[in-house]
């Protein structure tokens, strides 16, 4: 019998020192980027338009940064330090968002219409890590709300915990944000993306076990 | 017969596993075991054997392990984790300290297997025997704050095996071989399973015995519909090697310990498990 004893004290010692642990996990390194949010691929002469950009830190987050705006040629089309751009004659520019030795920019064309780039990317999941994520979706901008789309096609391993993503790493969501739950593993289904998102902010729609900290797939813009 | 008898004994060491080789327990033997079984890992074998870095996880199982004898021939089977807990490590950001994930944990019975033995050939220098096993979803497939940790998979599966033993070296040694097919419900693959065992006497007190297993899934299940946490999943395949060392104080009472290996895998922890228990013979 004591044997018995011993065994359950050394037994229960055992089970009772399980406890959660903490994972100390090497961030991923993000290069810092700038991103105009809100590109027109033409501005009719006359018109004035707002460009706005986000700025990404190191950590791959969005943060509040100053912006400076330049055009190619501001005889074409000029730009204000507030993002502010007027076309004044025909042709083509670029219009240029920077932070340091970070940039985006984007071509305008001054002419008789002022239209903005489509209002929705289209884009095919791939498996990561061994796993299978395959399908099509979309991000949809309508009446200035996002909606993320998965079409009738879109399949994913089962896994624990896997949630949506959308970052700008293809690997990682360092910097990402979390959309929510995978509603289910195969078939249509449909996201709403926050308000603070923009169409262009993130590039890439991750498919992540969240738990264990693997992705699984990601899907790309075409 | 008293040395077939103490292979029957030694035979009967591992967790979770076809214990006493081919041979049957005598009618109103037995033998009884109280044990420990843990694995931690942040590593993964994936779908296709790669190995990944994932958020340490952990499963500790407190058993009981038990075989008595109901007839010459035929000996009941059971092991019953009455006690598990799976584990899931917090994530820290090593640049700003911040928690990206927190951990989790749930404790819960575990699944169990009931069954039988049933000598097909013995008294002969190599015995045969053929066995099933119920496995109970007794534990929770679904727990913590996640509903990722598991200390069960949630479905009703039959194991049917046979096992062949021979005592070599005057009965100081021992081999044993398995083959086993696992039947599972609820969109699992059913698994095809070998296994070989080898064992000796090491002086009167000591016995060491290394066992190899190879699981194989069959994957006619369905991947999509079926949880996974690399435990209990589906599909999930491995060729383990454990060796055990085991010590006995007397005919009746004895320790013994384990370390299992996953020499390849798909789907499972990566890192070694561990088990020790004490055992008792009727």
């Amino acid at each position: 019998m004591k044997h018995i004893k011993f065994y359950f004290s050394i037994l229960s010692m055992a089970l009772l020192s399980n406890c959660i642990g903490t994972d100390i996990v090497e961030d991923v390194a993000v290069i810092e980027t700038v991103s105009i949010n809100n590109a027109i691929d033409s501005l009719k002469i006359g018109d004035t338009y707002t460009f706005s950009a986000d700025y990404f830190n190191g950590l791959g987050k969005p943060v509040e940064a100053m912006i400076t705006w330049s055009s190619s040629d501001p005889s074409i089309i000029s730009i204000e330090q507030t993002g502010s751009a007027q076309a004044i004659t025909a042709g083509n520019v670029y219009i240029k968002a920077a932070k340091g030795n970070n940039a985006d920019s984007v071509k305008v064309n001054a002419g008789n219409t002022t239209s903005v780039l489509a209002n929705n990317r289209q884009g095919t999941f791939m498996g990561r890590n061994n796993y299978s994520v395959s399908g099509n979706f979309s991000l949809q901008e309508v009446n200035g709300s996002l909606t993320l789309i998965f079409d009738d096609n879109f399949r994913a391993s089962s896994g624990p915990g896997l949630y949506v993503y959308l970052s700008n790493q293809p690997t990682s969501i360092t910097g990402g944000e979390e959309v929510g739950k995978l509603m289910k593993n195969a078939g249509a289904q449909s996201y709403s993306i926050a308000t603070n998102i923009q169409l262009t902010t993130y590039n890439y729609v991750l498919i992540y076990c969240k738990p264990f900290g693997v992705p699984f797939g990601t899907g790309s813009y075409n | 017969m008293r040395n077939i008898y103490l292979l029957i004994i030694l035979l009967c060491l591992n967790l979770n596993s076809y214990a006493g080789g081919g041979w049957p327990q005598p009618k109103g033997k037995g033998y009884f075991k109280l044990g420990y079984y843990g694995i931690v890992s942040s590593n993964y074998y994936s779908p296709n054997g790669n190995i990944l870095d994932i958020s340490t996880a952990g499963i500790h199982i407190a058993n009981f392990y038990g075989e008595y004898g109901l007839t010459k021939r035929l000996t009941g089977i059971a092991y019953v984790p009455f006690f598990s807990r799976a584990t899931l490590n917090e994530q820290k950001s090593a640049r700003t300290g911040n928690v990206i994930s927190e951990g989790d944990a749930v404790n819960s019975f575990g699944d169990t297997d009931l069954g039988f033995k049933y000598g097909i050939i013995v008294d002969k220098p190599i015995v045969v025997s053929a066995s099933v096993m119920f496995g109970i979803p007794l534990g929770n497939s679904m727990g913590g704050r996640t509903e990722v940790l598991q200390t069960g998979d949630g479905e009703f599966n039959q194991i049917l095996g046979i096992e062949a033993s021979r005592g070599l070296n005057k009965g100081k040694s021992w081999v044993s071989t398995l083959i086993a097919f696992n039947n599972r419900s609820d969109s699992f693959s059913d698994e095809f399973r070998v296994g070989i065992e080898l064992g000796t006497k090491l002086g009167d007190k000591w016995l060491a015995n290394v066992k190899v297993l190879s699981v194989n899934s069959l994957n006619n299940g369905n991947d999509f519909e079926t949880p996974s946490n690399g435990i209990f999943s589906n599909n999930i395949e491995y060729l383990a090697i454990t060796p055990e060392l085991a010590y006995q104080w007397n005919d009746k009472w004895g320790i013994s310990s384990a370390i299992g290996f996953a020499a390849s895998g798909k789907r499972v922890l990566v890192s070694p498990s561990a088990s020790f228990g004490v055992f008792f013979n009727l």
